[in-house]
């Protein structure tokens, strides 16, 4: 069995390697990836269209800024999933697992996480609030935030990430994210522009058409990092716990 | 040319790295590993200036799934069958 | 309103789920009402913009995501999302299956899947807003994405259901995704030889671009597009993970899935082709249009063959849902204009054909508590309505005029026979007789006596052995009732009123030059 699936990957890897052979020069300024309008227009033009310095983040969330919505719909449909098929109404009497030890929460290591869970939060708000101008943005400062809860879950127990984070309070900001996020695009639709074009929100907005764009990729960053940082956490909760959401790892 | 060498150590590192996260019987062990090749996947992006793709890998490659993976198998079996 | 109708399409269920999710954790019962109000907006979204499309002069209406309008940007900097007739058709459908399914799932989730409305219907909606936004997107990357939408809510509904559900689930995750993976791959490889992500700029930039042809990057991104696509429709050697994942899939679940997901997939190979790649580049360029057509004549035999082995009433859908994949990606590849008309007919036709099947289905398994042939005695005279739309279905999939799947497969015949691919035609009338064989079975284990091992159970003329107990009128619920007789409603108007449709196709296939196409148009 092994080997026969070895054959697919082997063809694969051939495939791709063939492939290759036909590639531009790295960095070659001529190839189409980097000639094309497209990308000339992203490099040219990001500045003068969103006033947003860091052009991944106008990529991310204005030019393609549905593509984001959908993936943040993924994450939420991620969590959804994980809970739909684990989550256990019966009640049922939960079987302990084989490896499960009760051990008193480690000292030093409580300590330590007490004085880090903090920074990480911190450093969170700001990867999110500075993802117009460094790399960073929704995503990474969710994710770091939702690991500042389950850094709690993981140096105490899981009852106590799930106090200051209860899983229907996950599943309320998770939903609540996608709805910022859509809810920015409706606006802006119901101001006269298409879905998501956020420089309608100039009508609302005391600033120029330009920043309109810049604060709104804002508004749609926050909707991402709720969503993210709740899933995130809603992830680890139920699969560390098949489920049942109790106990330690 | 400084470059190009840490390029071609860190492509080899990724492909030594993704072969013993195949060949590992204990699932913790290939789950850890997994995590060190996403991170090798961010020192690749970040060295080819793509620098958001290397924070979202270093958070989310080698952070999250790390987490995530290990969490789930502490409820499965840890010996792998092949 | 109407000239953001195709954001509408996404946003109704897209909004419906957040709050479907939101709502239901205070109350699970208005889950279902959301669920369906979601979904009847969604279509009326959908009937609103194939009205624009056919009320525009050059049949297509285009969306621009973000205001990143075509005449102060270059192509490609926003996502656009492009309805033209073929697009707006099969969204219609996957609408119309949603709506029809929507209204069906209240009592069987409530059965199957206690108390977890609040996760079933938020996931159920957002596949729909999966599922039409691969219909009218105009973007590869995008187009990406939203399988992604598709697969994972899929993953997640079927695994809701029993124990062996998520054993098939499983294999369904990696296969899935390996499909994905390999979709995204060529993806990436296009953007490297083109540019640009814009379905059009592609198409654009290869028709205008010396030697791209035959260029190894673009074979392979092509071979790859293809690979993946076809993992993710099912076509027979690869669709080792379908039939056990909408077998034990939740009822609601495998209506929604089975008739809709391998469709989609399949409209996906025909906009690369035609759209993307280009008809030149897809069938003269490479090695593959020479290659699977024959593939095709193995993977309908063989499905079929399955599907004869089968002595359940799902599992032998699913199986017949490969051979029908068959078919429609052989009408593509046979590479003739009448094979590419019946293909898309197909898909349509299809899909309606597959929900009226597995709705019945369904209400089979919801009154006598098992799928399997011998238990099936006596259902006429017990449900005669839910049998006739089954029966509706099953003659459509065997191709009895006048239902919709007898025009199609008519379309698929003529085009083997215009282009001389005698295998494909052999291979579709083979598995046509199959499916007589599998359907006219079926009848005779509900009007006869005699069970799988050949046993009289009856005593004489007439007689099931059968209590007057087990034979009294007794249907099933108006909620489940009502979506099957209107799909079966839907098959018969569609086969009568083929003319237009096949109007509509025409009209869309127009400019793409395929060879045996009538000298009058």
């Amino acid at each position: 069995m092994k080997n026969t699936s070895l054959i697919p990957v082997v063809l694969v890897g051939f495939l791709l390697f063939y492939a290759s052979t036909d590639f531009p020069e790295w960095g070659d300024p001529q190839s189409p990836a980097s000639s094309s309008p497209v990308s000339s227009h992203f490099i040219a033009k990001t500045g003068v269209d969103t006033e947003v310095p860091n052009m991944v983040t106008a990529v991310l969330a204005d030019y393609r800024g549905f593509d984001t919505m959908l993936e943040t719909v993924v994450v939420f449909i991620a969590g959804m999933a994980v809970l739909a098929i684990l989550r256990n109404f019966s009640r049922k009497k939960p079987v302990k697992r084989g490896h499960e030890v009760s051990v008193e929460p480690d000292l030093i290591v409580t300590n330590t996480v007490r004085l880090v869970v903090p920074v990480i939060q911190i450093f969170s708000f700001y990867v999110l609030a500075h993802g117009h101008v460094s790399p960073g943005g929704g995503f990474q400062g969710g994710v770091l935030m939702g690991a500042s809860f389950i850094l709690i879950a993981l140096s105490w127990d899981l009852e106590r990430a799930l106090t200051r984070f209860p899983i229907n309070r996950c599943m309320v900001v998770a939903a609540l994210g996608i709805l910022l996020y859509a809810g920015i695009g409706v606006l802006s639709m119901a101001l006269g522009g298409e879905f998501l074009d956020y420089a309608e929100l100039e009508k609302v907005l005391p600033v120029s058409r330009e920043m309109a764009r810049y604060h709104a990729m804002l508004g749609v960053e926050i909707g991402v990092g709720f969503t993210v940082t709740a899933i995130m956490f809603a992830l680890y909760a139920n699969l560390s716990s098949r489920g049942r959401l109790e106990g330690g790892l | 040319m400084g470059l190009e060498i840490i390029n071609t150590l860190i492509l080899l590192l990724l492909v030594v790295a993704a072969l013993v996260a195949l060949r590992v019987k204990d699932l913790i062990t290939a789950s850890v590993v997994f995590g060190v090749y996403s991170f090798l996947m961010c020192l690749l992006w970040a060295e080819m200036g793509a620098v958001d793709v290397a924070f979202t890998e270093a958070t989310v490659g080698a952070g999250i799934s790390t987490v995530v993976l290990v969490a789930t198998i502490f409820n499965l079996k840890r010996k792998s069958s092949d | 309103m109407m000239e953001n109708s195709i954001a509408w399409i996404l946003l109704f269920p897209l909004f419906g789920a957040v709050l479907s999710s939101l709502l239901g954790m205070a109350n699970r019962k208005v889950c279902w009402p959301i669920g369906v109000l979601s979904a009847l907006g969604a279509f009326g979204a959908g009937i609103m913009t194939l009205i624009r499309v056919i009320d525009s002069p050059d049949h297509m209406v285009v969306y621009l995501f973000g205001g990143w309008t075509l005449d102060s940007f270059p192509r490609g900097v926003g996502i656009e999302f492009r309805a033209d007739l073929l697009a707006i058709l099969i969204t219609l459908i996957v609408l119309g299956v949603g709506l029809c399914v929507a209204i069906y799932s209240k009592l069987p989730v409530e059965q199957e899947t206690p108390e977890k409305e609040g996760f079933f219907y938020p996931l159920f909606l957002l596949q729909i807003t999966g599922l039409a936004g691969i219909c009218l997107t105009g973007d590869a990357f995008n187009l990406y994405v939203l399988i992604e939408v598709a697969a994972l809510t899929g993953y997640g509904l079927i695994a809701m259901g029993s124990k062996r559900a998520a054993a098939a689930t499983f294999n369904y995750v990696i296969l899935g995704t390996i499909g994905a993976s390999l979709y995204l791959l060529g993806v990436g490889y296009l953007y490297i030889k083109t540019g640009t992500l814009n379905m059009v700029g592609i198409n654009e930039f290869i028709g205008a671009t010396e030697g791209l042809k035959e260029s190894p990057t673009m074979q392979v991104a092509f071979v790859l597009i293809c690979l993946g696509i076809l993992i993710k429709m099912a076509f027979f050697p690869l669709h080792a993970w379908l039939p056990n994942a909408y077998c034990h899939a939740p009822t609601a679940t495998s209506c929604l899935l089975a008739p809709l997901v391998t469709k989609v997939m399949i409209y996906v190979m025909i906009r690369m082709v035609l759209t993307v790649f280009g008809v030149d580049f897809s069938f003269e360029s490479t090695l593959w249009s020479s290659v699977l057509p024959w593939l095709v004549v193995i993977a309908i035999v063989s499905a079929a063959v399955m599907a004869l082995a089968q002595r359940e009433i799902k599992r032998m859908l699913t199986y017949l849902i490969v051979a029908e994949v068959g078919y429609m990606v052989g009408g593509v590849w046979i590479y003739n204009y009448y094979g590419m008309v019946g293909s898309i007919f197909h898909i349509i036709s299809d899909a309606c054909m597959t929900l009226c099947l597995f709705l019945g289905a369904g209400l089979i398994l919801r009154k006598c508590k098992t799928t399997r042939f011998d238990g099936l005695r006596g259902l006429f005279s017990k449900m005669p309505l839910t049998m006739t739309g089954f029966f509706v279905g099953g003659f459509s999939i065997i191709g009895l005029p006048p239902t919709c799947g007898f025009f199609s497969k008519w379309y698929l015949i003529t085009g083997a026979m215009v282009a001389e691919r005698w295998e494909y035609m052999v291979a579709l009338l083979f598995s046509t007789m199959v499916m007589v064989v599998l359907f006219f079975r079926l009848i005779e284990r509900i009007h006869l006596a005699v069970n799988e091992s050949g046993e009289n159970l009856g005593k004489g003329h007439g007689d099931l052995g059968l209590t007057k107990e087990q034979t009294r009128f007794s249907e099933g619920p108006l909620t489940m009732l009502v979506p099957l007789l209107s799909a079966a409603a839907v098959v018969l108007a569609i086969g009568i009123y083929n003319q237009e449709f096949v109007d509509l196709i025409e009209i869309f296939l127009d400019p793409f030059d395929l060879p045996g196409e009538p000298l009058s148009k």
